[in-house]
């Protein structure tokens, strides 16, 4: 945004917001460094407590725990496969249906809108919805995961807005210079939308791998589980009742596997490769975009 | 001119022909929410029918019996209504005066700094706590708000009180727990749309400034958030129209019987009450009424930013 | 960038590829699998493909089979004896949310397990189900199980035909019981050996002798591994601890008539409270308890600083585990205070008429098979196969007729490789009455030294088997009851943490009479009152009681 502007003297302001900027960071940091430390912690000298800044019993366990089952990895393939071709479609699908939406000559605009908006507020609960994906044979399929997502009505209106700030000259431009309006939302507008697609795109991104809901109600093979739902399973198996006081569990059943640290694991390994994700989508936010369209 | 004419099919139209382009893109998503999200819409008779702990809920839809406004009554009118309306109202316009306009505070900061590798690091690492879940985010609020936590240490170390307290068990600091951890949590991701807004701003509108020798809070005030401000009215409205939806998960790892009087919210009650009894009808019942209050909310509140300030959700 | 963006995606790939190879893999367990299930693949010859797969929904979110079907010993044991496959699916989550849409999409498994009689019974009105007594016509080994134990298979019939939908476990029939045994309680009053030991074991049966007690030990020995102390441990929330306190105090259950009273009506639960609140007050009950979770629990216990605790010791096993590991001299061994009249504590057993039940979809395609499951599974030979193996491969009977592990097993077990046997892993129709009979006494030190049944063997002079309320779920007022209980149980437990907090005497007795009286004015709170009662009565006859007799011991 500003890069030119390098020769700006340091002002008090400067220092009192990077110093801010550092303690919120810090601040932040601590409850995911302490995960880190707990998933890289023995689990059962971890019970013991007082375990803060650093592992005190260093172990691997809890992550050979989550990887040696063979479940993880038909995880990490359903959510990849899954994040990828949904991202990709929700993106393109939702911001073509953006695009007509912030047009002011699109028929009926003002009744399509309402229409849309009015499904962010009422809907009718899992099971009609669940006996509709049925009718459309979507249950116990990967298409269940694509489908239904492909259209975000809050999406849309994020990327709408995004469009309808784009000054009216650019369109005008491009009709005088012969194009038609798919070609000018190909060619025009959806490369001026990347800061906001990528917002865009790092939300459907991060919903569709952190997802488990869906996974866990819409499908029943095990070949359909999603990364995340995985981890809640191992998690769940990993804690047996423990808080049902009235239930007398008798002792040859109860397990010994130590939930806590297994839950850390289980939240480093599935948010690292969004961490890793970020910082590109971050690239897309920082440039200027406008320079120069609109020159001559 | 037909065309000049104003209607509700749309603005002042120079065109005769109708944009059937745009109609064609427009209906992708119609048909998607008519699917997906109105053919569904049938269930919302169970909220006005008896089907409270039922299984077959196809065969129940066509059975049971019509009870009118009985469920909504059942919530409306039990003596905790009050109690737990204001809890949840109260908190989430608290919550909104003071945690709406941080990410946006934020992501001006952020924009402002100098150093692009600094910033990046900056909004990464502060994404972090959006990916730790409630129940280990919320044990670690627990221990660092009890006694013998690192709060307490601070708090008596420069001298505020003797004795250290349980923040967790005392319900007057709940509200204040709720919105602080809220802030850590959501804040680092809840500034990226902000981010990319302040990105999409014609950087010559800022160099000019610059010539004119406007100050960085000129400029802010008078480039930036004019703006961005189309993306902070969707934002707020939308925030306006969920002030009875809680965080189902921060409130029921962090609640307690000594504090429930301050955090029992709509969300968690009608999970005790309706859920775990298997009362189907009776939760549709809230979600609606919910969902009428929320719908009632952001029309007026898009009537009022339209009449201020030109600009609505749409 | 762009090069960051490809080898990202690279990395990617090749996990997901990973992914795809894995999903043929089917055992990634100990190598100690490939030998023993080589060995039994001989032996009996059977193939998993050729036999029919049993769809068994457990609704429980931490159920897990844990081994591999088809190369452990207990599904081998079933295709033999069963010719059937087990495909145990559970849910993720605590809800009811894949059954319900289960249900409701007409996709009903063969074998469902639930815990919540109340959804039993709406499946049977619902018409999911196929009984026992209809399956059992055509079947001699199922009937001959039922048969074997008529009381169990008597108190779960459903109220719609008289007929059996839903076989529990850890159910004890009469004739599973030995004459003369006891049972060991469910929740217990524990201290620890050692600072027990520092202050010269003092007798701590009465309130001032345990405060005593707990000051001294707190002066004398002062703080554990550089630790503060904590005197008292409850469970998170604290009101879970109070079944086990109240019945400590034995708060009778019913009248002299035999009939069911509230307990806040009762003196000895007013006493119980006020144990808690003085606790509270002298600051041996931190106020953490109210807002800890489970994991701080455990770590309180594990890091070695709590002196007494009132807690289900089974659920700490890890945490006493830990803690011996670290210290051989931290061991905790059941104490019991009496209320002020002297009177002996009720405390109610680990028995009952059982925890989780199953039952039969109604359109299974292999009825026939999954009647000689479950008659196979309920039958002594089943529970048997299930608990404890095969003889001669995992167990051996000694000169008592305990059940001994074999040497293999035992090497199996102590190097943590017994996934190969996967031995109670299928408890659906455990009956530890029964089983637990044929278990030796445990000799080893270590052992002996962190188990929660030795640990609460003292409790068995006050362990009694409380009659289970047996609602009638066709009782009209069953849903609107259903609805009052819980909603009174929502006032209450504000309520009670304050009196529990309470930081006078006055202001204890003020919130205890406030609340009493709001309780008991509420609307429908005696129809609440001989709801309860009847299902009390119903209970009672389950044993054996005669109409109007009294059940509580303390008379």
């Amino acid at each position: 945004m500003e890069k030119v502007k390098k020769k700006k003297s340091l002002t008090t302001f400067d220092i009192v917001t990077f110093i801010l900027l550092i303690c919120f960071a810090l601040l932040c940091l601590y409850p995911f460094w302490y995960v880190i430390v707990g998933s890289l912690n023995n689990g059962k000298d971890y019970l013991r407590g007082g375990v803060n800044l650093w592992p005190r019993l260093f172990s691997l366990d809890n992550y050979i725990y989550v990887f040696n089952d063979s479940r993880l990895w038909i995880g990490f393939r359903v959510s990849t496969i899954r994040t990828i071709i949904g991202t990709i479609t929700g993106l393109l699908f939702t911001a073509t249906v953006s695009y007509a939406m912030s047009r002011k000559d699109l028929p009926c605009r003002n009744i399509i809108f309402w229409f849309m908006l009015f499904t962010m507020f009422f809907g009718a609960g899992m099971i009609p919805y669940y006996l509709v994906l049925k009718l459309l044979n979507l249950i116990d399929t990967f298409a269940v995961y694509i489908i239904p997502s492909l259209f975000n009505v809050f999406h849309m209106i994020i990327i709408m807005n995004y469009f309808k700030d784009v000054p009216s000259e650019m369109h005008e431009a491009a009709e005088i210079d012969g194009a038609k309006e798919l070609q000018i939302y190909l060619k025009v507008y959806l490369p001026l939308a990347k800061p906001v697609l990528a917002t865009v795109c790092l939300w459907l991104a991060v919903g569709h791998w952190n997802s488990y809901f869906d996974s866990m109600v819409y499908t029943n093979s095990s070949d359909l589980q999603t990364l995340q739902l995985f981890l809640v399973k191992l998690i769940k198996e990993a804690n047996l009742a423990a808080s049902d006081a009235n239930v007398a569990l008798p002792s040859n059943i109860t397990q010994s596997t130590v939930v806590a640290t297994v839950r850390y694991a289980a939240i480093v390994i599935s948010s690292a490769p969004i961490l890793f994700v970020y910082p590109f989508v971050q690239k897309y936010m920082g440039k200027g975009i406008m320079l120069g369209s609109l020159k001559g | 001119m037909r065309s000049d004419k104003k209607s509700m099919f749309g603005k002042k139209s120079k065109k005769h022909r109708i944009n059937i382009t745009l109609l064609v893109m427009a209906m992708f998503g119609v048909i998607h929410l008519f699917i997906f999200n109105y053919l569904p819409m049938f269930g919302i008779v169970i909220a006005f029918k008896d089907m409270d702990y039922k299984l077959d809920i196809v065969r129940a839809l066509f059975n049971s019996d019509w009870v009118g406004f009985d469920n909504f009554k059942a919530f409306l009118q039990d003596r905790d209504f009050f109690n737990i309306m204001r809890n949840t109202v109260l908190l989430n316009i608290i919550k909104l005066i003071i945690t709406f306009p941080i990410p946006i505070l934020f992501a001006i900061i952020i924009a402002d700094q100098r150093s692009r590798k600094f910033t990046g690091i900056i909004q990464t690492i502060t994404c972090f706590p959006n990916f730790i879940s409630w129940v280990v985010y919320g044990g670690i609020v627990i221990s660092l708000f009890s006694s013998s936590g690192v709060i307490n240490e601070i708090f008596m170390r420069i001298g505020l009180y003797d004795t250290a307290k349980n923040f967790m068990t005392e319900e007057q600091y709940f509200w204040w727990i709720a919105i602080i951890t809220d802030v850590i949590k959501g804040t680092g991701w809840g500034s990226v749309i902000y981010i990319s807004a302040i990105a999409g701003v014609d950087p010559e509108l800022y160099d000019s400034a610059q010539i004119d020798g406007a100050s960085r809070f000129q400029r802010h005030r008078y480039i930036t958030i004019p703006c961005i401000t189309g993306t902070i009215v969707v934002l707020l409205l939308l925030a306006i129209s969920g002030i009875l939806n809680s965080n189902f998960d921060q409130f029921y790892i962090l609640q307690n019987d000594l504090n429930s009087a301050r955090s029992e919210v709509i969300d968690t009650y009608v999970y005790k009450l309706g859920f775990s009894l298997r009362r189907y009808s009776y939760v549709t019942a809230v979600g609606l009424f919910k969902s009428i209050i929320a719908f009632i909310l952001l029309a007026g509140s898009n009537l009022v930013t339209k009449k201020t300030i030109g600009r609505g959700i749409f | 960038m762009k090069k960051q963006v490809a080898l990202f995606l690279v990395v990617l790939s090749i996990l997901s590829l990973i992914g795809c190879g894995k999903s043929n893999n089917t055992s990634t367990k100990s190598t100690v699998n490939t030998a023993v299930s080589e060995e039994n693949n001989s032996t009996t010859g059977v193939n998993t493909a050729d036999l029919p797969t049993i769809k068994w929904f457990v609704n429980l979110s931490y159920f897990n089979y844990g081994g591999t079907w088809g190369e452990d010993l207990v599904s081998e044991m079933i295709m033999e004896k069963c010719g059937v496959n087990i495909e145990f699916v559970a849910p993720a989550s605590d809800g009811n949310e894949e059954l319900t849409a289960m249900l409701a999409s007409g996709d009903i498994p063969d074998l469902i397990t639930i815990g919540d009689p109340s959804l039993l019974h709406q499946m049977v009105k619902e018409g999911f189900l196929i009984s026992y007594s209809d399956l059992a016509e055509d079947n001699e080994q199922l009937k001959t199980s039922l048969e074997a134990r008529p009381d169990v298979y008597a108190y779960w019939q459903d109220s719609t035909d008289n007929k059996t939908y839903g076989m529990p476990n850890y159910a004890y029939s009469q004739e599973d019981v030995p004459e003369n045994s006891a049972y060991v309680s469910n929740a217990a009053f524990i201290i620890r050996n050692d600072f027990m030991d520092a202050i010269g074991n003092p007798e701590i049966n009465t309130v001032d002798d345990f405060f005593a007690a707990i000051d001294n030990i707190v002066e004398t020995v002062g703080t554990y591994n550089g630790q503060n102390l904590i005197p008292v441990q409850c469970i998170e929330g604290v009101q879970n601890s109070m079944f086990g306190v109240t019945q400590m105090f034995a708060t009778p259950v019913e009248d002299e008539s035999g009939n069911y009273v509230y307990d806040m009506t009762q003196w000895q639960y007013k006493e119980a409270l006020q144990f808690i609140n003085q606790c509270y007050n002298k600051g041996y009950l931190k106020p953490e308890n109210f807002s800890d979770t489970r994991d701080q629990v455990t770590e309180n216990i594990a890091s070695g600083k709590v002196i007494a605790a009132f807690v289900s010791p089974q659920d700490f096993v890890d945490a006493f585990k830990e803690l011996y590991q670290s210290d051989n001299d931290a061991t905790y061994t059941s104490f019991f205070i009496k209320n002020s009249k002297g009177e002996d504590p009720v405390l109610s057993d680990i028995s009952g008429m059982g925890w989780l039940t199953t039952c039969i979809g109604k359109d299974s395609r292999y009825l026939d098979e999954i009647a000689t499951l479950v008659g196979y599974l309920m039958s002594d030979e089943g529970i048997i196969n299930m608990c404890f193996g095969e003889e001669g491969v995992t167990y051996e009977v000694d000169a008592d007729g305990n059940y001994v592990a074999t040497d293999t097993y035992q090497a199996a077990l102590d190097a943590d490789e017994d996934s190969a046997y996967n031995l109670n892993s299928v408890y659906l129709f455990a009956n530890y009455a029964y089983s637990s009979q044929f278990e030796p006494i445990k000799t080893d030190p270590d052992e002996i030294a962190i188990d929660a049944e030795l640990m609460k063997e003292a409790t068995k002079q006050y362990a009694h088997t409380y009659p289970s309320y047996k609602f009638d779920p066709d009782d009209e007022r069953a849903d609107t009851m259903n609805e009052l209980g819980t909603k009174i149980t929502n006032y209450r437990a504000p309520m009670i943490a304050k009196i529990m907090t309470a930081s006078s005497n006055e202001e204890f007795e003020n919130l205890y009479t406030e609340t009493l009286n709001m309780i008991t004015a509420y609307n429908g709170f005696e129809d609440l009152c001989d709801y309860n009662n009847k299902a009390w009565q119903a209970g009672k006859a389950v044993l054996g009681l005669a109409e109007g007799e009294v059940w509580w011991p303390n008379n």
